[in-house]
């Protein structure tokens, strides 16, 4: 009877150590945003293979909402939509690649390096819809553009392609996307130690030689992930394609959106979990493209 | 000698052009991402908006604001959720934050779990709330949703900027501390806190300003709740005759959002070399 009260502060310190301890807090905050987070946004495999009525779901299994996603057609939207992904993320690549590596290693003011910074993080924080409406009155027939030409005299009818076609779209995309690229490869390239460079240059490499053979392959991490930030949020951008496309073709978000305004959940499940699939194959090639950046570093002696 | 001399001088010479093309490629881009913002502005001020070039300046747009006040209740509706998800984002940042350098065991791992909803689209986000709050737990749709959703695409942000700060934090002041005498609190309160006040307000601001400006994870979890950039998105899409309104309104959107986040990233830059 003695020993109760012992025991019981005891069992009671022990609690309120682990309570206190901050480690604790961080576990279950994850555990929370696991349960809370991470679950519910796959919860549309699940959905896609079960079938919904209304907001009510069908506790059945089957492939139907897929068949249905072939026949009607669908599928072509998400190819399309990949395409337009994958050339916007090219062309941020391509562009932000050497952007990168200059803002990295090139880069001397520090006033500059940090108002660069400053205007690639603002695009985040403007009103989608807005920035793209814009667009709107200055490429389309009566816009700003053939406006100007015509009043030059350098057209004599305005130009059609400029809105509602392919290059609106990729116009509309690439602006917002272009951080979501740069970011990443400034991160990786800026963790490529000056001494590589230059003992690759002291040794005779041309510049080509060490971008090949040090740079591009020290980068890959960053490579990876800007195509990851770039390519899968591109390919669910619900309002560029959707106010500059015109509405003659379809895109992967249109289809979502219309699929749930038609309370068909089943089937805009089906087309969020082809979104999550290929989310899924690109973030274990991240960790591949660490690794091999990590063996680089070190068959060039330089342990990470 | 001389053709090496030569080779060199090539070499400098393609460098120097290679910069060039860099510089003005990245500059037309980040051009396209400001001329329809400044654009915005520009239009928001002329008497003509809907024309391609913009008539004579006036501000009778922005008188309009008060005559047309659709906008009010979104206005506030966004206000209220933008400061809740800055609150909650400052909480949870603190939280993590701080603590996940001095992890010893799986940090990467947490880390990620944080960060992916960056890699996320906000439609499939905005759809997969929905169908598991919504279709599977039956909770009503509006504000707390509305915060959920804004909440999952804030918090990576604001963790971020947290752990600019909280990683070059100097464990051993802490240690200092304890072999003083000071208590936990103590030790969080007069260290901690004031040295790693800058993330907690980066992580407030890029919430608040995240969660203002949240569209597409808005579109499947709003219910009856309206936000402004629903009400805009509305509005544009719609093709209705309040476009100049939109304009005037999101060029005031667009400047708070410069501002602000031209103080928060000055606000990391410091502790960024």
């Amino acid at each position: 009877m003695q020993s109760a009260p012992i025991e019981n502060t005891r069992w009671i310190t022990a609690v309120r150590g682990w309570l206190a301890s901050e480690h604790s807090l961080v576990y279950a905050f994850a555990l929370i945003w696991t349960l809370g987070v991470l679950v519910p946004t796959i919860i549309s495999v699940l959905l896609s293979v079960l079938g919904a009525r209304g907001v009510h779901i069908k506790w059945s299994m089957s492939l139907a909402t897929y068949r249905e996603l072939l026949e009607s057609g669908r599928w072509l939207v998400v190819l399309r939509t990949m395409g337009v992904a994958a050339v916007v993320s090219l062309i941020c690549l391509v562009s932000g690649f050497p952007f990168a590596l200059w803002l990295a290693k090139r880069a001397k003011s520090k006033k500059l390096i940090q108002m660069i910074w400053m205007s690639l993080t603002i695009p985040f924080f403007l009103d989608p819809s807005a920035r793209t409406i814009v667009w709107r009155t200055v490429l389309g027939s009566t816009g700003l553009i053939n406006a100007a030409l015509l009043k030059l005299h350098l057209i004599h009818a305005p130009i059609e392609w400029l809105l509602f076609s392919d290059f609106s779209v990729y116009l509309g995309l690439i602006g917002p996307y272009f951080p979501n690229m740069v970011m990443p490869l400034y991160m990786a390239i800026l963790l490529i130690d000056d001494d590589l460079l230059q003992a690759s240059a002291d040794l005779g490499a041309s510049p080509a030689a060490t971008l090949r053979h040090i740079v591009i392959p020290l980068a890959m991490p960053g490579i990876v992930a800007g195509i990851i930030f770039t390519f899968v949020p591109v390919m669910g951008d619900s309002v560029v394609p959707g106010m500059l496309g015109g509405g003659k073709k379809e895109y992967l978000a249109d289809a979502v959106m219309s699929l749930s305004t038609s309370m068909n959940y089943s089937g805009a499940a089906a087309l969020a979990t082809i979104i999550l699939t290929i989310t899924a194959i690109l973030l274990p090639l991240y960790w591949l493209a660490r690794n091999r950046a990590a063996a680089v570093r070190i068959s060039a002696g330089h342990a990470p | 000698m001389m053709a090496a001399q030569e080779v060199a001088r090539r070499e400098a010479l393609l460098t120097k052009i290679a910069i060039r093309i860099t510089l003005v490629v990245a500059g037309a881009i980040t051009f396209c991402i400001y001329a329809p913002v400044v654009w915005l502005g520009v239009l928001s001020l002329s008497s003509d908006p809907l024309a391609g070039l913009p008539g004579p300046l006036t501000i009778k747009w922005y008188r309009g604001l008060f005559a047309d006040q659709r906008w009010v209740e979104p206005l506030l509706r966004s206000l209220e959720i933008a400061l809740i998800v800055a609150a909650l984002c400052m909480f949870a940042a603190s939280l993590v934050g701080r603590t996940l350098p001095r992890l010893r065991r799986g940090a990467p791992l947490l880390l990620a779990a944080f960060l992916i909803p960056l890699v996320l689209p906000g439609i499939v986000v905005g759809l997969d709330i929905f169908i598991f709050y919504r279709m599977l737990l039956g909770m009503r749709m509006g504000t707390w949703s509305l915060v959920l959703v804004h909440f999952i695409w804030a918090f990576p942000f604001a963790l971020i900027g947290m752990l600019v700060v909280s990683s070059r934090f100097d464990v051993r002041l802490l240690e200092a501390a304890a072999d003083l005498g000071a208590g936990p609190w103590r030790r969080f309160w007069d260290i901690e806190r004031p040295l790693l006040m800058a993330g907690v307000v980066t992580a407030g601001m890029f919430g608040f300003l995240l969660s203002l400006t949240e569209l597409p994870r808005s579109i499947f979890v709003f219910g009856h709740t309206q936000t402004l950039p629903l009400f805009t998105w509305a509005e544009t899409t719609s093709r209705g005759s309040h476009v100049p309104l939109i304009y005037c309104l999101n060029s005031l959107i667009a400047l708070v959002s410069v501002i602000m986040s031209v103080l928060a990233v000055r606000l990391l830059g410091r502790w960024v070399k």
